[in-house]
């Protein structure tokens, strides 16, 4: 399920990044906000919403018209505050239901926005975290120089043993996708390193086990070097900006899709 | 139908505007349709010597200095009095000597308190609601007069003045300027090294300019603090503190320094790259407000004690904590081309070397690496004004500082010459004039024949063997008087001073001022005393000779009346001193202090300067095109580039044009 989520947001996204990330995370946000609609209608109670909405109508109508009478206003404020609360508790399950594609959502454009790639000439840091329950003397993980150039490793390992960590610092060397391999006990495993410019999709993290193909669905997770929980690379962060006003891409994702909801609700006649 | 359609027409539009939306993100700045011609390119490069200059350029070494004199001219330039950098440059700036811009040396003093300030910029605390600023603070900039690219401005021409020094916070409202030496890090100290150490030096609390930080290895992890600017909402402005963790490898081969998001891996020996450090201010919630600021580190062991150097938080060029440049979004517009870079004032940490936290070569290195930005910086702006034409300038500042450190290693006769200096900086002068020859090759080789180029220093070189105190000076020859004579050494000016008995003092670098009735506290000279007391100093300091060989301490002393023109003369020291070559007034005397004898062996680092008199240390100037004038000044810069866009010189310019007859 998460590969084939992921093969289709690579579809969507590698010719949409040509545009430009703004450009893609507005009509990503465009078509989320009118699917998250959709299945907001779909399953809420849209009569009930409707009525719990004019209920509170009603009784900001009562605080207006008896503003004179101090006790018919305290009891419309309470009947606004009551009636609210039943509007919220309409609006509580499919908002509930919303959670589970939204969270597969963010998870998959993350990738894609999160972080911008490596520049050829750059340093970054690349490491090994050791899994939880492995010896935390540190495993001789070693990093191999890249057959093909597109890195190079510029440092001896340093070893954190109260981290369970092991860092390098490699510089990238030329654009595109290359591998970092590396070999632990005689086993082999590799890591994704990606630089140039664009919008490719940028996977910081390979994990291992359910939750690591859940929240970094970009690769395949680790299999085959046991004493290995992840590998990291750090990549600078993409930030998006508004009237010099910095966010991070997931901000900027749910501020346009907000926007885009509110605006698109009685076009799509939805009731929220 | 006609309902959905009208739907439909309300989502185009929502389109629309998503589309507008994301496309404002790319939006560009306006350029003109052609360039403004004529085009005119000034560097300038603080502290190149002429006769040095000459030297190499004899010998070879500088074809294209060579090349530019043939084509068109090469002469000392007058610097101006006294031959400071702020002064020198505010001359160039506005076009005025001190007497009309008002900077009369790197300090300034209150004549009631003597308390000494940076002359250039003064701090104005932010007013503040129940503790939190609520506007008003920042800083001001104290040059007076009109710098010359505000009348280029105001004629529509384009100018870009990149970094001249006395021009912080920088002036100019459609000019793109950026400053320079003055320009303080986040601190608002013009260089605060941290030296971080598990052994550390013996003489640490000594240490000025910088601050030894002890820390303890446990586990091959360190623990500790990176100090950053003061927290404007405390009212003490308490400086805020970040974490910073240094990991070390068990076998002390390679170190990892954490600071806020950053992950920096160095190796014994290396320096890093820029790091971004975020310093949270906002009280409750400190995401909500920080500032950013950069820092580079310099890893020099891991064994058998761990020393880390790291320089100055310097104003982040992408999102800088004050004004930097005019109009102030043009640093960010530089910082998206070219990354993150220095912005500091004074770039190369002289102080770190003096304290041997860097050594020779470490400082040489460090060096190169901010002349290696300033040159990606002037090829950026020269893209830019290639496309816009009008008018560049673009200050480098390392051929000065580095001239300051490395005198004494070439020449043996200094005092402070270690046989055991390194060969990299006994040849540090020569290689930086090298590159500045190919920066300059580079540079001309772009040019068009319209385009007119001028290289000019704001003063020349000189050595510094001898510090004068000048306080201690003026006690023997009984203009000022101690409470306690036996305890002159480090005797200072506020506390140790009989003013009922002292008729003149000295503060700053060159300047001497007299206890004047009405404006000092107690002062004791009148008004109608005021000419034969300045008579007699005057007479007795260039009667002044050196003990130890008999030569001459002071060759000229100037009259700020005879030597300033402009409405604040007034505002002058009292005498300048102009220092004969070799000598230059003490630290000890800047700061209002007295030395032990009057004049004793400079034995610092700091073994080159240029605060003597005018005529000992003129700048250069180079020029594409003939100099009518046989003695140019700096003052005559402003003029001449007036000049050449057809714009009448100034009332308050006191310079001549060097293209006309």
């Amino acid at each position: 399920m998460n590969r084939i989520l992921a093969a289709v947001f690579a579809a969507v996204l590698a010719p949409l990044g040509a545009v430009g990330p703004w450009l893609a995370l507005g009509v990503l946000s465009l078509v989320t906000a009118v699917v998250m609609l959709l299945v907001f209608r779909l399953v809420s109670n849209q009569a009930g919403i409707r009525r719990a909405k004019a209920r509170v109508v009603g009784q900001l109508l009562a605080i207006r018209l008896f503003k004179d009478d101090p006790w018919m206003t305290v009891r419309g404020l309470g009947g606004a505050l009551r009636e609210n609360l039943g509007y919220l508790r309409h609006a509580l399950f499919p908002l509930l239901v919303m959670m589970v594609p939204v969270g597969l959502i963010l998870v998959h454009l993350d990738p894609w926005f999160a972080r911008t790639p490596l520049q050829p000439g750059a340093v970054t840091r690349v490491a090994v975290v050791v899994a939880p329950g492995a010896d935390r003397s540190l495993p001789a993980v070693e990093l191999h120089p890249s057959d093909t150039g597109a890195y190079r490793v510029e440092t001896p390992p340093l070893r954190i043993p109260s981290l369970g960590e092991i860092d390098w610092r490699v510089r990238v060397e030329g654009a595109g996708s290359s591998e970092l391999r590396f070999s632990v006990d005689g086993k082999t495993f590799a890591k994704e390193l990606v630089a140039g410019t664009g919008m490719p999709r940028v996977n910081a993290v390979r994990s291992r086990g359910l939750l690591g193909a859940l929240l970094y669905p970009g690769e395949p997770t680790l299999e085959g070097a046991p004493a290995i929980r992840e590998v990291v690379v750090d990549y600078p962060a993409r930030e998006f900006t508004v009237l010099g006003l910095s966010m991070p891409w997931w901000l900027a994702f749910f501020l346009l899709t907000l926007v885009l909801a509110f605006l698109l609700k009685k076009p799509l006649r939805v009731e929220a | 139908m006609r309902a959905w359609l009208c739907r439909l027409g309300s989502v185009r539009a929502l389109a629309l505007g998503v589309v507008l939306l994301a496309a404002a993100g790319g939006c560009g700045s306006e350029e003109p349709a052609a360039p403004v011609r004529p085009r005119v390119l000034v560097l300038g490069i603080d502290g190149m010597d002429p006769a040095r200059l000459h030297e190499l350029m004899r010998a070879g070494k500088l074809p294209n200095f060579a090349r530019l004199a043939r084509d068109g001219a090469f002469l000392p330039l007058g610097t101006s009095i006294p031959p400071q950098s702020p002064v020198a440059w505010s001359d160039f700036s506005t076009g005025m000597d001190a007497g009309g811009h008002g900077i009369f040396d790197f300090l300034r003093h209150d004549h009631r308190t003597l308390a000494i300030a940076e002359s250039g910029a003064e701090p104005k605390k932010p007013s503040r609601l129940l503790g939190i600023p609520i506007g008003g603070g920042g800083m001001v900039n104290l040059r007076h007069g009109r710098a010359f690219w505000e009348h280029l401005e105001e004629r529509g021409i384009p100018a870009t003045v990149c970094r001249v020094p006395a021009n912080f916070p920088p002036v100019g409202r459609q000019a793109r300027t950026f400053s320079g030496l003055g320009t303080p890090d986040m601190r608002g100290t013009q260089g605060w090294f941290t030296y971080y150490t598990d052994q550390p030096p013996t003489d640490a609390d000594s240490f000025s300019g910088g601050a030894v930080v002890e820390v303890k290895v446990r586990d091959h992890v360190v623990r500790t603090e990176l100090t950053g600017p003061p927290n404007l909402f405390c009212e003490d402005e308490t400086p805020v503190r970040v974490p910073l963790t240094v990991f070390l490898d068990p076998e002390r081969t390679v170190a990892r320094i954490d600071v806020g998001e950053e992950r920096v891996l160095l190796v014994p020996g290396e320096w890093s790259a820029w790091v971004r450090v975020a310093f949270p201010m906002a009280p409750l919630y400190a995401p909500l407000y920080a500032e950013t600021g950069i820092v580079r580190f310099f890893l020099k062991s891991l064994s058998p004690a761990l020393r880390l150097y790291m320089s100055s938080v310097n104003v982040d060029p992408a999102s800088p904590a004050f004004p930097i440049s005019t109009p102030p979004d043009a640093i960010r517009e530089q910082s998206r081309a070219l990354g993150l870079f220095h912005t500091k004032g004074m770039p190369v940490d002289t102080k770190a070397l003096q304290w041997e936290v860097l050594d020779e070569g470490e400082f040489l290195l460090q060096a190169l690496g901010v002349l290696e930005e300033e040159e990606r910086l002037l090829e950026h702006e020269l893209a830019g004004w290639r496309r816009r034409g009008g008018f560049l300038f673009f200050y480098f500042a390392t051929v000065d500082q580095v001239n300051h450190m490395a005198w004494s290693a070439g020449d043996a006769r200094h005092p402070a010459h270690r046989s055991e200096d390194s060969p990299a900086l006994r040849g540090a002068m020569p290689l930086l004039y090298r590159e500045m020859d190919r920066i300059l090759g580079r540079v001309r080789d772009r040019l068009d024949a319209d385009t007119t180029l001028i290289v000019m220093s704001d003063h020349g070189f000189a050595p510094f063997y001898r510090q004068a105190h000048v306080n201690t000076w003026l006690a023997r020859e009984g203009f000022l008087a101690l409470f306690d004579p036996g305890e002159i050494e480090g005797a200072r000016l506020q506390e140790d001073v009989d003013w009922l008995r002292t008729r003149a003092y000295a503060i700053g670098f060159n300047g001497i001022y007299l206890n004047l009735e009405g404006r000092e506290t107690m002062g004791r000279v009148s008004a109608r005393n005021r000419e034969s007391v300045l008579a007699e100093i005057e007479r007795k300091l260039l009667a002044w000779r050196d003990p130890v060989n008999g030569k001459p301490v002071v060759r000229r002393v100037y009259r700020p009346g005879a030597v300033y023109s402009g409405p604040l003369v007034d505002r002058a020291p009292d005498l300048i001193l102009g220092y004969a070559r070799g000598y230059r007034g003490s630290n000890r005397t800047a700061l209002g202090e007295f030395g032990r004898v009057e004049i004793e062996d400079n034995l610092d680092r700091w073994s080159g300067d240029h605060m003597m008199a005018a005529e000992e240390v003129p700048g250069i100037l180079l020029m594409n095109r003939p100099v009518k004038s046989p003695h140019p000044r700096l003052v005559d810069l402003p003029v001449t580039i007036l000049e050449l866009y057809g714009i009448p010189r100034p009332p308050e310019m006191i310079g001549a044009s060097l293209i006309r007859e």
